[in-house]
């Protein structure tokens, strides 16, 4: 299994970062493929690849600013919520994701 | 390039009861350390940011923030408190970090530090060091990164 994500927040100073290493974290207890590009101050970090979102099968992005390219992702499982959620509960909505994806199987 | 954070920036075991409080506390500090240009406004970008969206992230964690033409310098702020106090509705804050950014940042360098830090304070061991220690020196170090 992996899931992708993006992550960016107003001032892309801090919540940007700290939602991408939640969902990291997340995922990683569970064993799943992560990667997560950050869209902050310093610019795209982790830049999702077409190759990288071929092989996801689901993708959480952070509602709280637009999310640049985010077209890449047509056709696949989207979860979008705030950065803070995605914060604070980063492993139920990686829970629920999973569930979700292994109901489509 | 001047750190973040130093000695002079961090407080530990304060009695602070509301955010208002702990805010201007730091940013005074950041302000008589000569971080600042235009202390109000700084506190006007701050408390903005929390009007938009309260910077209480869990974990008893929070990171008031302001980006703003009215600081000088890049600087962060870190407190712990004695007893958790309501940041926000009914979330409990030990730690702080108030983080000052200007508008333009002459280099992504103190970003990429606090985009560390942030990445970072998701590490529970992390949050626990920072809670136990109290000596400033350490605190700095700890919250010092080499990019």
């Amino acid at each position: 299994m992996k899931i992708v994500g993006v992550t960016a927040c107003p001032s892309g100073v801090a919540h940007t970062y700290m939602a991408a290493e939640a969902i990291r974290r997340a995922c990683k207890e569970r064993n799943i493929d992560v990667k997560v590009e950050t869209q902050g101050s310093i610019g795209c970090e982790n830049y999702l690849t077409e190759d990288d979102i071929k092989d996801a099968d689901a993708v959480i992005l952070t509602k709280d600013i637009d999310i640049q390219e985010a077209d890449r992702f047509k056709g696949k499982p989207i979860v979008k919520a705030f950065a803070g959620d995605v914060i604070k509960k980063a492993p139920s909505i990686v829970e629920k994701l999973v569930q979700y994806i292994e109901s489509t199987k | 390039m001047e750190n973040l954070i130093n000695e002079k920036l961090v407080f530990t075991d304060q009695g602070f009861k509301t955010k208002e409080a702990i805010i201007e506390f730091m940013a005074a500090k950041m302000n008589d350390l000569g971080r600042l240009k235009d202390y109000p406004k700084y506190l006007e970008a701050v408390y903005e940011r929390e009007r938009t969206f309260p910077t209480c992230i869990g974990f008893n964690v929070a990171i008031p923030h302001g980006k703003s033409d009215s600081v000088k310098t890049p600087s962060l702020g870190f407190m712990s408190l004695k007893e958790a106090m309501i940041w926000n509705c009914d979330e409990e804050v030990k730690l702080v970090f108030l983080i000052a950014v200007p508008e333009e940042a002459d280099s992504n360098l103190h970003l990429k530090v606090l985009a560390q830090l942030s990445t970072k304070l998701m590490d529970p061991e992390f949050r626990e060091s920072l809670e136990q220690l109290k000596d400033a020196k350490e605190i700095c170090s700890l919250l010092t990164f080499d990019i």
